[in-house]
């Protein structure tokens, strides 16, 4: 409402009463000129009424209806507060399971050439406007760990797959190391690198095997 | 002081001339706007339905927000989904789950006030409970609401809920996008949960540049339209999407115009007509009825001369 023209012309709550009381003033103004006493004082009103009218409607548009500065926060200074919603607990990650998985660093590591940078040197805080398309850590995990595990994005039950709340996942503890050579008990399509879990658990007499000869003595 | 009516005529003309002439032409554009596009640095919600997983964090997160009660369903029960769900007074945003029809994929639709540039609401509102914030949402004010209700009718999306269960001071419930939260430099809940960032929170320039980014470099995983750019002359709230909005329930049939410009140009003259014409009128009636007292007390007068005589 910049101009007194629009303030008259677009206004609500306040400007029907405006309205309203300039029509009863308009009666009493009638009223008051075909009273059978005419002083000086008749004369006098109407101006006056006019005038104070006039000058409610102006300071009217130019102070409540001034437009303010107005701070609008830049979304730099948007900070994400204190975590809301119930937190599922940490998740477990197991790198070195997926260095094998993976065909080279760069699935994960990626934009990065030939370097392995932390998550967390380019991922940050979300919603950066200088960089709007960047996502903020937590969804640049989610992101990149959906782009092979879609199962557990798609069930509520799914998250506990990774968020379990620190406990360690079945995976996560040493397979148990047999007194000979045992069949495997697990199976092996998908699973053909087996130091991945089985390096750190095997024997010293092993020292220095690779992954096809495992096979040759453990027969699934 | 005696003033002679020619003379308090135009004087109020003079004045009244002066004033509206001076604004006029002091302000021109503002004076003769029609439209209006909106603050240009008003915030915005981008939703990429592509991302959205549908854990329903969005809602807890609203929840947890705005200080209203529990979720009814907890987030871990997939039957949420079984049907449609509504808004209401306790819910600000519900996620909704639909089924592409080509392809079979699940896809889910995050529900809430779509904070319209114009919104129907505030110019329904005739007392500006409703009002759109500088800063892009559209805020609610408790202490000024009637409970007509008008605003529900207004809204095109059917999204302001009634409290219907209080009886004595019952009031309109709509997200506002954490409006409080984002006075004190903090992100909006739901954009905040979303574990894979299906929601962005950024001023709502740069989210059009960015969901024409996105649409561009993966054309095939969104269709091309960003719902809310021109919708009832825009919304702060946008949406991309893989699947067909009429699929989501996206109303298709809102036009570009926004609301109040509809009605903005006939109500705005009611206030004029009610000062001016009585005015007007009024006067032309004095002018006439006095012409004819004139009159009347010329013919008396002679009369009375001859009866002197």
């Amino acid at each position: 409402m910049n101009s007194l023209l629009e303030f008259l012309t677009f206004t609500k709550a306040t400007g029907y009463l405006i309205a309203i009381t300039f029509i009863i003033a308009f009666a009493a103004f009638w009223q008051l000129l075909y009273a059978k006493k005419k002083g000086r004082l008749i004369k006098i009103f109407p101006l006056v009424y006019l005038a104070v009218g006039v000058g409610i409607l102006s300071a009217g548009a130019y102070t409540t209806c001034a437009p303010a500065a107005v701070t609008i926060p830049s979304a730099a200074e948007v900070r994400p507060s204190e975590s809301l919603v119930e937190y599922p607990g940490p998740a477990v990650f197991p790198h070195d399971m997926h260095m094998g998985v993976a065909d080279n660093c760069a699935t994960c590591h990626h934009h990065s050439g030939d370097e392995t940078p932390s998550c967390n040197r380019c991922h940050g805080a979300p919603f950066d406007p200088e960089n709007l398309n960047m996502p903020g850590l937590k969804a640049a995990y989610h992101s990149l760990c959906r782009s092979c595990h879609e199962e557990a994005f798609s069930s509520p039950k799914g998250c506990a797959e990774c968020h379990t709340k620190g406990a360690p996942v079945e995976w996560e503890t040493a397979p148990p190391t047999p007194a000979g050579p045992s069949n495997t008990p697990h199976d092996v399509a998908g699973k053909e690198d087996c130091l991945i879990c089985h390096q750190a658990t095997m024997p010293t007499d092993h020292a220095g095997r690779t992954n096809d000869t495992c096979l040759s003595c453990h027969k699934p | 002081m005696e003033v002679n009516r020619r003379q308090f005529l135009r004087g109020a003309a003079a004045t009244g001339g002066t004033l509206l002439i001076w604004n006029l032409f002091s302000n021109p554009t503002k004076a003769f706007a029609r439209d209006f596009s909106g603050q240009p640095d008003r915030f915005g919600m981008l939703t990429d339905l592509t991302r959205c997983i549908g854990c329903r964090r969005c809602e807890a997160a609203c929840k947890e927000a705005n200080k209203l009660p529990p979720l009814q369903i907890p987030l871990d029960d997939p039957s949420a989904f079984e049907e449609k769900r509504e808004l209401d007074a306790e819910t600000y945003t519900v996620v909704n789950r639909y089924q592409d029809t080509k392809t079979g994929k699940t896809v889910y639709r995050k529900v809430q006030c779509n904070h319209c540039t114009e919104p129907a609401c505030a110019s329904a509102c005739l007392v500006k409970a409703l009002t759109k914030s500088p800063e892009g949402p559209v805020i609610y004010d408790e202490s000024l609401c009637i409970g007509c209700r008008y605003c529900m009718t207004a809204c095109p999306f059917y999204i302001p809920t009634f409290e219907y269960f209080d009886a004595v001071s019952p009031a309109i419930q709509k997200c506002f996008m954490c409006y409080h939260r984002i006075s004190e430099g903090h992100i909006p809940g739901c954009a905040q949960a979303c574990p894979v960032e299906a929601i962005t929170f950024g001023k709502r320039s740069e989210l059009l540049k960015l969901a024409r980014d996105r649409i561009r470099s993966e054309t095939d995983r969104y269709i091309d339209h960003i719902y809310g750019e021109q919708e009832v002359g825009g919304t702060d709230w946008l949406y991309i999407s893989g699947v067909p909005f009429e699929e989501l329930d996206f109303p298709s049939n809102l036009g570009t115009t926004a609301y109040p410009q509809l009605t903005k140009e006939f109500l705005s003259a009611v206030p004029l007509v009610l000062v001016v014409w009585p005015a007007l009128l009024g006067g032309f009636y004095l002018f006439s009825k006095r012409r004819e007292q004139i009159a009347e007390n010329e013919v008396s007068d002679p009369e009375k001369e001859d009866t002197q005589q």
